[in-house]
Parts: structure tokens; sequence; C-alpha cells
């Protein structure tokens, strides 16, 4: 997936690529409301939800904002964001999952 | 010699100029605003978590199609930007500025929808601290505070990137100054492509899961 320095890439940019891009955010856009209107489980839904947004986030990532063409440290450093982001994430909840009864 | 050089360290911004390092400068600048909405949506998440009814109850207020439709909106003018960047980096000044006029749009039309949408929920007496908001249960409450902030705080992105884009957009004139520094375009794509990416999130939490 992601060229090493040595061969990073000078392409020629097309617009066919963006296009299909494009073509597969809107397909997964009205995929995501479809199934927000279809009840699932709550748990379901939001799964199923975050799961869609994460393949549009990661499309855009990619493609529109070039990540395929970059070099692997601009992949190390989005790596790292993203596992701050979690660790940030799961210590919060294991401190709120204990205290249930704080908001009531 | 050594003055030469001197000189042309003093002056000569372009001869030292390193498109990769900007890009890169760039990223780093995107991480510190992807932090900034995180945190955004840690809270959202915890309050989600904690006050699931009435998160679920507030979220109904929210139009379906308003969302959907900004969401469209707002990718196509990825899409636009996208070609912009492509038509400069082919030396064509008039078509990128055709495409950042594209771009430029979409993002005041994702604006306009958004102060319809803003407007008929003041209308119905809700915005923050409204005498009908403060009566609601206390997770309702806190699901339109988050809703104001985070939405507020995007919109608030995207005019910046509306104002970078003109910006941009009289530099990609005939003489294209763009052309010989595309970077700078790039740069500015990077930054509307992450107000795009955080709608996509944003959109699936206020307005799909209910």
């Amino acid at each position: 997936m992601c060229p090493d320095i040595k061969k990073k890439l000078t392409e020629t940019p097309t617009y066919k690529g963006p296009v299909l891009v494009f073509a597969a955010l809107i397909v997964l856009t009205v995929l995501t409301v479809l199934v927000s209107i279809v009840a699932l489980s709550p748990a379901l839904s939001i799964i199923a939800a975050m799961s869609i947004a994460l393949v549009k986030a990661s499309l855009v990532v990619v493609f529109f904002m070039h990540l395929k063409y970059e070099t692997r440290l601009f992949w190390y450093l989005i790596l790292l964001v993203a596992v701050t982001f979690i660790v940030i994430t799961a210590l919060t909840f294991t401190d709120y999952a204990g205290r249930a009864g704080l908001f009531q | 010699m050594t003055a030469l050089t001197a000189v042309s360290h003093g002056s000569g911004e372009a001869e030292h100029f390193d498109p990769d390092a900007s890009k890169l400068g760039m990223w780093l600048f995107l991480f510190t605003e992807i932090m900034l909405f995180g945190a955004l949506f840690l809270i959202y998440a915890v309050y989600r978590y904690n006050y699931l009814n009435d998160f679920r109850h507030a979220a109904a207020e929210l139009s379906l199609p308003f969302g959907t439709i900004n969401t469209v909106v707002l990718l196509s003018s990825s899409l636009t930007m996208v070609l912009a960047i492509i038509t400069v980096k082919k030396g064509e000044g008039y078509f990128s500025q055709m495409w950042i006029l594209a771009t430029v749009s979409l993002g005041f039309l994702f604006f306009c929808i958004k102060l319809v949408e803003w407007t008929a929920k003041f209308q119905h007496g809700i915005f923050p601290n409204s005498p009908e908001l403060i009566t609601l249960p206390r997770g309702e409450v806190i699901f339109f505070g988050l809703y104001f902030l985070m939405t507020g705080l995007h919109a608030l992105h995207l005019a910046i990137g509306i104002v970078l884009l003109i910006y941009a957009g009289f530099l990609a004139n005939e003489k294209n100054a763009l052309s010989s520094r595309p970077v700078l375009l790039e740069n500015f794509g990077l930054y509307w492509h992450l107000v795009d990416v955080i709608w996509i999130f944003l959109f699936p939490l206020y307005y799909l899961i209910g």
C-alpha cells in the first residue's frame, strides 16, 4: 500500500480516479442512511454507522489527501495520532465505566 | 562569495523552498485539529454513554434530509478540490480557477443549508441557554449543547477554508502563480478534506444513530 521513499510516485494526475472515489463515497453515504432507517438494535446501528464512516474517512485520507502517494513517514505519523486517540479514549472509558452513577 | 550566499539566504526563500517539508508542516497542524475535534468526540461519547435515552430522543429532532444533503454537498466539494489541484499541476490556470470557484460555492451551499437548519432549531426555541432548552432533560441539553458546539466549530473551519480558497483562486489566474508552487493549493486542499473527514463522523453521530 505505502510506496517506498525511493520510488515515491510522481503520478500523472487523471480525473478518473477521484471521480471513482467520489462515486464510492456517495454510495456509502446512501448505504449508511438506509442502514439507519432500517431499525437495527442500538449497538448494531452504532457499529454499522461508525464502520461506514471509517471507510469513508479512509477513502478521503488515502486518495483525496494523497496519502497513497506520500512516504512511509506520513503513514507512521497518522498511525501515531490514531493510537494516541484510541489510548485516550480507552483510558477515559475505563474511568467512567466504573462510575456509572456519576451523572444521575 | 560569502556576501552572496548571505544575500541568497536572506531573500531567497524560493531557492530553499521544500514542498515536502511544507506538506509535513500542514499535516502536523492537521493532527492538532484532529486532537481538538477528537476531544469533543470523546466528550460526546462519554455523555452518550451516560445519557443514552436522552441522546436518542434529542437526535430524533435533527433533520436527516438536511444532514444527508450537506454530506453530499461536502463530498462533492472535496471532489472539485481534488480536480482544482490536478488542473493546477497541469498548468491549466483557467480550469483550476473554475474548480476552486466550484469548491467555494459548494462550501457556501453547505453553510446556507446549515444556517437554514440552525434557524429552524432557533425558531423552535432550541439554542444554547434558551428558556425552552433548559426545561428539557439534562442529557438533551447536553446533546444540543454539543451539537451547536461541534457543528459550529466545524462551520467555522469551513469558513476559514473558504477564505483560503478564495485567496488561492486569485493566485490561479492567467499568470498562474499557483502552478509554480502547487503545494500551496495542496495544503489548502488537505485542510479542506480534513473538514470533510470531520463531517463524515459528525453526520452519523448526530443524524443517524438514534
